[in-house]
């Protein structure tokens, strides 16, 4: 049942990995990740009572609700939030290491939204092509010349991690627009702390339950008023949004109101309000899980009910404070993803510690022409989509669909991009009663302000399908708890 | 400070919780009388359909069932879908109303009720007989009162907390109008058929509907008797399922909310209704019916201006010396009169979870 190094004769229920990194002692070289301990412990416990602790586990999830909710057939389901208990381990040296490359990457990504809108000096130095993002569709051009609060726009960013075969950790893509998935992250701890408590005695795993400390603090800190204690709000679309539960669980966390937009009026002096049972009361900082699209009538759409007429107008000028800053999703781009190492070398002038996917651009003819030719072995994106939507699959696509996007990246070069195809790394994954292997990737959070912090570890989504590559929950994916184990003489 | 819509939400969710415990305890009371009763000279002075007439939901009852008999009548009142006050159907709203207000109660607050809704909707998606489901109806209320429990021993006593017992309390007060009307009515019009054992035992259904029986023989005296009973559940100042507790209780949460001058004058002129009452003549059945009725009216009326007053302002611009002024809007949406027109109907449970009365 669990993965052992190929050269080990096989007990009964262990599975063999093969062709993929393992990240549970595929070699002896991997038992420094502090899996061995997981490893004895889970083959101590045996299938039966494993199952019977999934069982509890999947329990609590239904009664505590935790949800997320899928549209489908016309209605809102909520779905309970899929979950294996087996953690997956990450040793704090790695860790370190990762975490100063999320970092290093945030920063540049800051400085490089924070240069687009102010100045444009990289596409000035011919270091960036600026036909890439000035038409972009998440280009905000009447954004110019607003410098935000420590020059950030991203403070909230969540960034896809994926460990290939040769064991590297890459960056998949930065989702700087309203990247969810934290409050699963918290959640998870929770429940394997209840369902496996004996694994936090022998050795110590470092906490995740700073995160909503170390968020409120960050947005108060984009407060326009000084002095005041900073009235923060958490903006949702409402109930029927996929990711409802993590707005109301982090504004319940953090201890502040969760708005929808009737709830919010900006009035002629460009102050927010919120309506209460005792009045308006002023708005000082919103933590805005709502699309660029969705947030002002005024600015954006104006075909758009939703959104807070003049919101844009106020944060424009300095009336408040919105977290992520409108216009931020202009980063979130595969075609950007693709400059980040130069992008970092430009702005901080420093390599990137975490590697790129290696990608090709379809609005380059060289590279188009290498991503047309090599279709049945890339992944084909498009530039702005998040999900997993819209993508083809080269290894596992038909002709007919690779037929048809040679016909997409033809009519419209700047919306692709082709990577090549990563076997995302396996962990031990319970799987009716069976433990087998499965991929993941990582999502860990990365708040920006006047400092940088990086959760520990993050979310790891897995694949629960076999042979699947595809984590989205809304698409058979679930998640784990994520351990970053610290070093032994850390004590 | 507490968000309008948000408030509205934790009224509704207090006020279906109520609703659910009152409807459970109501089934729970008239089963235990049926058990008790057999017919006085050929009159049956309890039957099932009363319950039909407390809810106001006769009409509603109709659209789908035939036979106005124990089975349809209890599976109706516990699990029928379109009915708004079923207690299915109420936990449904509860929970609705609480999933958009979870972040302002402890988290075992709402992962409780959300257990209770997934228990019950499971527990009723099959017909009830009278064994299981008084096993059931006792476990309703026994988690609703954990329920309250729980959020008594863990909440800041904060407007939201205030918000809430506003609510219950509100639903409790009009809940003790319905039983007293409807039961009262009855057993007093009767007055002739229905001799005094049988008349008292009526008294003491009502008493326990309210889970007051103990609570009354304690505090008045061991002897049920109309007049005691009948003051006992409506002017009663201690015992919390009397009419006045509950209206003092509205009035208590009003004024630590704040801001609500309307509404402390119509519970002054409830306070009034309440001295000025003679109770021995009430319980004679002259003008019972007509009192209650005055004091649904004003319950109407109470709901009506505490939603004007803190759900449903008009937005008025704070003057920019005075951010924390409290206007009280001028938006009337008066459901005042709906009491007169239909005295059983209930209050607003056409009421949409998501949004309280909103147009």
């Amino acid at each position: 049942m669990l993965a052992i190094a190929n050269s080990t004769p096989l007990p009964n229920g262990f599975y063999r990995p093969q062709g993929v990194h393992d990240e549970l002692g595929m070699g002896s070289d991997q038992r420094h990740n502090g899996n061995s301990l997981l490893l004895s412990y889970l083959d101590q416990l045996g299938q039966k009572e494993l199952s019977r602790r999934q069982g509890v586990a999947e329990m609590a999830i239904v009664n505590f609700g935790i949800t997320f909710t899928i549209y489908s057939e016309g209605e809102n389901i909520d779905r309970a939030w899929p979950f294996d208990i087996i953690p997956r381990c990450i040793a704090e040296t790695e860790w370190r290491r990762l975490e100063s490359g999320l970092i290093q990457r945030t920063q540049a990504l800051n400085a490089f939204i924070n240069d687009l809108y102010n100045g444009q000096k990289i596409l000035k130095d011919g270091r960036f092509p600026g036909e890439v993002v000035l038409n972009s569709r998440n280009w905000r051009p009447e954004l110019c010349g607003v410098l935000p609060k420590f020059g950030v726009w991203a403070h909230i960013c969540g960034s896809d991690l994926l460990r290939d075969k040769d064991g590297v950790m890459y960056v998949l893509e930065d989702n700087l627009r309203v990247p969810s998935g934290v409050s699963y992250m918290l959640e998870n701890r929770l429940l394997t702390k209840r369902i496996l408590p004996e694994l936090f005695r022998n050795q110590s795993i470092l906490p995740v339950d700073d995160y909503p400390s170390q968020l409120y603090d960050m947005l108060a800190s984009l407060s326009p008023r000084s002095g005041d204690k900073a009235r923060v709000v958490v903006l949702t679309p409402g109930i029927f949004n996929s990711a409802y539960f993590e707005h109301a669980y982090l504004a319940q966390q953090m201890g502040v109101d969760l708005v929808e937009a009737r709830d919010l009026v900006v009035d002629e002096t460009d102050t927010v309000y919120m309506k209460t049972i005792h009045g308006l009361k002023r708005v000082d900082v919103i933590y805005r899980r709502v699309d660029d699209d969705f947030l002002d009538p005024e600015a954006f759409r104006a075909d758009s009910m939703l959104g807070v007429p003049g919101l844009i107008r106020a944060w424009k000028r300095g009336r408040v404070g919105l977290a992520n800053a409108p216009g931020t999703g202009v980063a979130d781009d595969k075609v950007v993803y693709s400059y980040m190492p130069e992008i970092i070398r430009y702005y901080l002038d420093e390599d990137p510690i975490i590697p790129n996917v290696p990608t090709w651009r379809c609005h380059i003819p060289e590279e188009r022409r290498h991503v047309l030719a090599n279709l049945d072995q890339l992944v084909v994106k498009p530039a702005n989509e998040s999900g997993g939507y819209g993508m083809l699959m080269g290894p596992h696509a038909t002709p007919g669909e690779r037929e048809e996007f040679i016909g997409l990246i033809q009519a419209n070069p700047r919306n692709y991009i082709g990577q090549k195809t990563l076997t995302p790394s396996t962990v031990p994954t319970l799987v009716d009663g069976r433990i087998e292997p499965r991929h993941v990737d990582l999502r860990p959070f990365i708040l920006s302000g006047k400092q940088t912090w990086v959760t520990a570890g993050g979310l790891t989504r897995v694949a629960l399908r076999r042979g699947s590559f595809v984590v989205n929950s809304s698409q058979g994916g679930g998640s784990k708890d994520t351990w970053v184990i610290a070093n032994r003489d850390r004590g | 400070m507490m968000l309008s819509r948000v408030a509205e939400n934790v009224y509704w969710m207090a006020r279906y919780l109520e609703r659910v415990e009152d409807t459970a305890r109501l089934v729970v009371a008239t089963h235990h009388a049926m058990l008790d009763m057999a017919p006085v000279n050929d009159v049956q002075p309890m039957n099932w359909e009363q319950l039909l007439a407390i809810t106001g939901s006769r009409e509603e009852f109709f659209k789908r069932n035939s036979r106005a008999d124990e089975q349809q009548i209890t599976n109706f009142l516990i699990r029928d879908d379109e009915y708004p006050g079923s207690i299915l159907k109420a936990l449904h709203f509860a929970r609705e109303n609480m999933r958009t207000t979870r972040e302002l109660f402890p988290r075992e607050g709402w992962e409780f009720l959300n257990r209770l809704f997934l228990e019950t909707r499971s527990a009723g998606s099959r017909d009830f007989h009278a064994a299981n489901r008084l096993e059931f109806l006792e476990l309703v209320i026994n988690e609703c009162l954990r329920m309250t429990g729980l959020l008594d021993s863990t909440m800041v006593r904060d407007e939201t907390f205030s918000m809430f017992r506003l609510g219950r309390y509100l639903e409790r007060a009009d809940m003790v109008t319905r039983i007293l009307d409807v039961r009262g009515a009855l057993m007093l019009t009767r007055h002739e058929d229905v001799d005094r054992p049988l008349r008292n035992a009526l008294w003491l259904t009502v008493l326990r509907s309210l889970s007051g029986d103990q609570m009354y023989r304690r505090r008045v005296r061991p002897r049920i008797r109309g007049v005691d009973v009948l003051a006992f559940l409506l002017k009663d100042r201690a015992f919390p399922r009397a009419f006045r507790y509950g209206v003092s209780g509205v009035a208590h949460c009003l004024e630590f909310i704040g801001g609500a001058h309307a509404a402390q004058g119509i519970i002054a002129r409830i306070e009034e209704q309440l001295y000025l009452a003679d109770i021995t003549r009430l319980a004679d059945n002259t003008g019972l019916h007509d009192f209650l009725d005055g004091l649904q009216i004003l319950l109407g009326e109470l709901h009506a201006t505490i939603s004007r007053t803190y759900f449903n302002q008009e937005v008025e611009k704070p003057s920019p010396t005075d951010l924390g002024s409290s206007p009280v809007g001028m938006s009337s949406r008066g459901r005042t009169s709906t009491a007169t027109l239909n005295r059983c109907s209930r209050p607003p449970v056409t009421t949409p979870f998501t949004g309280g009365t909103s147009a």
